[in-house]
C-alpha cells in the first residue's frame, strides 16, 4: 500500500518540486531584474538626477504629476526600486516664453543667450569663426523638448533642419551626432554592472544593446559598462514654475478639483510633482566583457562564432548576403531584432540604431543611437495639496526622498512672486495648525509652540518706516503704515510672517514711488507726525528732490537687505522646518 | 478710533500678467500682512495708468 501511495505521489511530488523550483527561479529572475534596474537608476540618482524609467521622450519642464503617497512611502519606494513612477500626469504648464528670459542673460552666446563671448564648439561659433552662432537666435525653448526632428536632426539626415550651415556640416562624421542640437551639454559618469542572460535583461535595462551584446558574446554572464553619450539638459528655475503652478491651481475649477481630491484621500498625502529640468541622451556605448563562456543553452547558436571585429566591409557583406548565415545571425542577436545590415562605413548595424564598434570573442562594444533624444532623468519639486485645494510650500523632490527624511525647501528669491506665494502658503499652513491646536490637536499645538521660536527672527522694533503705496486719484501717496521705532507686535511664528509681509509691502511701495520719481512724476510722501510732503521735480527745488530720492533709495536698499537676510535665516531655522514638517504630518 | 475707510493698492508684479496670474497674486497677497488683518470692503481692478488692485478697507470701530 505504501508503495502504491509512493508511486502515486511521486509524479505529483515531482511536479510540486518543479513548480517550487520554477517559482524560485522566477523569483530570482525578478530579483535580479529589479536589482539591475535599481542599480541603473541609482547611478543616475548618484549624479543628483532623478531617473526616468523607462526612458521617454515625452517629459519636459512644466510637467505636473499627481503623487498619491506619503513622504515616508515615497522614500521607501524610491529606495526599493530606485525610481519614482510618474503615472498620473495632471497638467503641462504653458511656459514657452520663460525659456528665452532664462537663457538670455548667459555669459556665453547660444541657447538664446546674447552674452559677450561666443560659445566655443557650437556650429557657427568660435571654432567656425563666424561670430554669433545661428542657434543663438532661438526665442522659445532652447530646443523642442518633444524631440522635434528639426532640433534632433541626425547627421545622416542633413536635409532635416532649418539651419543651412548646420545642415551642411551635418554629414561630417567628425561631428557628434547631436552636436548641432542647440541645448546645453551635460556629462554622466560611466555605469558599470554585472549581467546574466537568465535575467531577461531586455526588461531590466532600458538599453537594448545590452542583450544584443550578450547574445553576440554567447556569454551567460558578463561585466559591462555603459557610457551615456550626447547628453543634454535644459530647464527653468523653480520659482518661475512655482508661480505658474500657483496660477494654474488658483483657477476656480482646478482649485475645486484639488480640494475634492484632498478630501477624498482624507489624512493621506497627495502631492503635485513639478519637473523643472530634464536630462536627455542621444545614445549609449555599451562595453560587455564575458565572464563565462557560451553555454549549451544558447539558442540557435552558430557552429562557429562570427568574428564581428572584422573591418572588411566585403566580408561583412558576404556574410549578410548568405541567407542561411543571416538567419543565424538574426537568431544569435535576438529574434525580435531587425535584420543586421552593413552601413556605408562598413559597420555592422543591428536594426536602425545599434552598431558594433568593436567585438571579439570575449568582449563587445556597441554604439546604440536613439532615434531621438530620450529623457533619462529630471529634477523637480513637490508641492503638497492641502485642505481646500491650497498648495503647500515647494520642496525639492531630491531632498524630499533623501534617506534621512530631511526636507529642504526651495528658497525663491526674496521679493519674487514665488516668495510671495510661499509666504502665503506658509501663512495658510500656520492658520491650519492654529485652528487644529485650538480644537485640541496635541500635535498641532506642539508644532505651533515649536514654530514660535521664529518670532525671535523678527526685530523688536521697526528700524525703518514701513511704507505702503496708495494709488490716490490726485497724487500717488507713499503712506507710512508703521513708523520707525514702533514695536513689532504679534507673537509666535505669526509675528515673523506678518513682519515679512509688511516688509514686502514696504519694499514694493518704495519701488513704486522711486519709479515715479525716476520718471520725474510727483508723489505725496507721509512724513513723521503725519504731515504730507509733495515731492516732485517742481517742488522745493532740485536739491530737496534729490535728497528725498536718495533717502528713499537708502531705505529701500536697507529693507531689501533686511528681507533677504531674515528670509534666508527663516528657511534654515529649525522652527521653520518644524512648522512645515508638522503641516505635512498633520495633513498626512 | 472712529470708523473710516482707507484705500490700499496691490500692484501687479509684472505688466504682462494674465487674468489668472492677477487673481493668483491678489489671493496670495490678501493672505499675508498687512492685508490678512484688514476688514476689506471692496476690491477694484485698475488697468488705466497703473496695473493692480485698489482695495478699500475699514479701520477703527463704531
Amino acid at each position: 500500500m505504501s508503495i502504491v501511495i509512493h508511486r502515486l505521489q511521486r509524479p505529483a511530488m515531482t511536479a510540486l518540486l518543479s513548480g517550487v523550483l520554477m517559482t524560485s527561479g522566477c523569483a530570482n529572475v525578478q530579483r535580479q531584474m529589479e536589482r539591475v534596474a535599481k542599480d541603473w537608476c541609482m547611478t543616475i540618482r548618484a549624479s543628483q538626477v532623478l531617473p526616468v524609467y523607462p526612458l521617454t521622450e515625452d517629459l519636459q519642464p512644466g510637467d505636473v504629476f499627481m503623487v498619491h503617497a506619503s513622504i515616508h512611502d515615497q522614500a521607501r519606494e524610491f529606495r526599493r526600486r530606485g525610481f519614482l513612477a510618474l503615472d498620473q500626469h495632471a497638467t503641462r504648464l504653458q511656459i514657452p516664453d520663460e525659456y528665452a528670459a532664462f537663457y538670455a542673460d548667459a555669459f556665453l552666446q547660444g541657447f538664446g543667450g546674447t552674452g559677450p563671448v561666443v560659445r566655443p564648439g557650437m556650429p557657427g561659433g568660435a571654432a567656425c569663426g563666424s561670430g554669433r552662432p545661428e542657434n543663438a537666435t532661438i526665442t522659445g525653448a532652447p530646443a523642442n523638448p518633444g524631440g522635434d526632428p528639426d532640433t534632433t536632426r541626425r547627421d545622416d539626415d542633413p536635409a532635416h533642419g532649418q539651419d543651412s550651415t548646420a545642415a551642411d556640416a551635418a554629414p561630417s562624421t567628425s561631428l557628434g551626432r547631436h552636436l548641432l542640437v542647440p541645448l546645453p551639454a551635460a556629462q554622466f559618469p560611466t555605469y558599470t554592472f554585472v549581467v546574466s542572460r537568465s535575467a531577461g535583461l531586455r526588461t531590466a535595462l532600458p538599453i537594448k544593446g545590452i542583450p544584443t551584446g550578450l547574445r553576440a558574446l554567447r556569454a551567460d554572464n558578463a561585466r559591462g559598462s555603459v557610457v551615456l553619450r550626447d547628453a543634454f539638459t535644459y530647464g527653468l528655475p523653480g520659482d518661475v514654475l512655482l508661480s505658474h503652478l500657483h496660477t494654474w491651481a488658483s483657477d476656480t475649477d482646478v482649485q475645486h478639483e484639488l480640494a475634492r481630491l484632498k478630501q477624498s484621500v482624507g489624512h493621506a498625502s497627495v502631492f503635485l510633482r513639478v519637473v523643472n529640468r530634464v536630462y536627455l541622451v542621444g545614445g549609449v556605448t555599451v562595453l560587455l566583457e564575458a565572464r563565462t563562456g557560451a553555454g549549451v543553452s544558447v539558442e540557435a547558436g552558430l557552429a562557429q562564432p562570427i568574428n564581428l571585429l572584422t573591418t572588411r566591409t566585403d566580408d561583412l557583406q558576404r556574410m549578410l548576403t548568405n541567407a542561411e548565415l543571416l538567419s543565424k545571425i538574426r537568431a544569435e542577436l535576438g529574434g525580435s531584432m531587425k535584420a543586421p545590415t552593413v552601413d556605408e562605413r562598413g559597420t555592422l548595424r543591428v536594426g536602425a540604431t545599434a552598431a558594433f564598434a568593436e567585438a571579439s570573442e570575449r568582449s563587445v562594444v556597441l554604439n546604440e543611437d536613439f532615434d531621438r533624444l530620450q529623457v533619462i532623468g529630471y529634477l523637480g519639486f513637490d508641492v503638497e495639496i492641502l485642505e481646500g485645494g491650497v498648495l503647500g510650500p515647494a520642496v525639492s523632490t531630491l531632498y524630499h526622498l533623501s534617506s534621512d527624511g530631511t526636507r529642504s525647501l526651495l528658497a525663491p528669491a526674496a521679493g519674487s512672486t514665488a516668495a510671495l506665494f510661499q509666504l502665503s502658503a506658509i501663512s495658510g499652513a500656520l492658520d491650519s495648525l492654529e485652528n487644529r491646536s485650538r480644537s485640541g490637536d496635541r500635535e498641532a499645538r506642539e508644532a505651533v509652540r515649536a514654530a514660535a521660536q521664529l518670532a525671535a527672527l523678527a526685530p523688536k522694533r521697526f528700524h525703518w518706516p514701513i511704507y505702503e503705496f496708495v494709488n490716490a486719484d490726485d497724487l500717488p501717496l507713499l503712506r507710512i503704515e508703521k513708523h520707525a521705532g514702533t514695536a513689532v507686535d504679534g507673537t509666535g511664528a505669526r509675528r515673523l510672517l506678518d513682519f515679512l509681509g509688511l516688509l514686502d509691502t514696504s519694499v514694493s511701495g518704495l519701488e513704486e514711488a522711486l519709479d515715479l520719481l525716476q520718471r520725474c512724476e510727483s508723489i505725496r510722501l507721509e512724513g513723521t507726525g503725519d504731515q504730507m510732503v509733495t515731492v516732485g521735480p517742481g517742488q522745493g527745488g532740485q536739491g530737496q528732490f534729490d535728497r528725498v530720492r536718495r533717502q528713499l533709495e537708502k531705505k529701500h536698499q536697507a529693507q531689501v537687505d533686511l528681507r533677504a537676510r531674515i528670509a534666508s535665516r527663516m528657511i534654515i531655522s529649525p522652527g521653520y522646518r518644524r512648522l512645515i514638517h508638522a503641516a505635512f504630518q498633520i495633513m498626512e | 478710533m472712529p470708523l473710516q475707510e482707507q484705500t490700499g493698492y496691490i500692484k501687479d508684479s509684472r505688466p504682462d500678467l494674465t487674468t489668472r496670474e492677477k487673481n493668483a497674486e491678489l489671493g496670495a497677497r490678501l493672505q499675508i500682512a498687512p492685508w490678512n488683518g484688514r476688514d476689506i470692503v471692496s476690491i477694484h481692478r485698475l488697468e488705466i495708468r497703473v496695473r493692480g488692485w485698489e482695495v478699500r478697507y475699514r479701520t477703527g470701530s463704531i
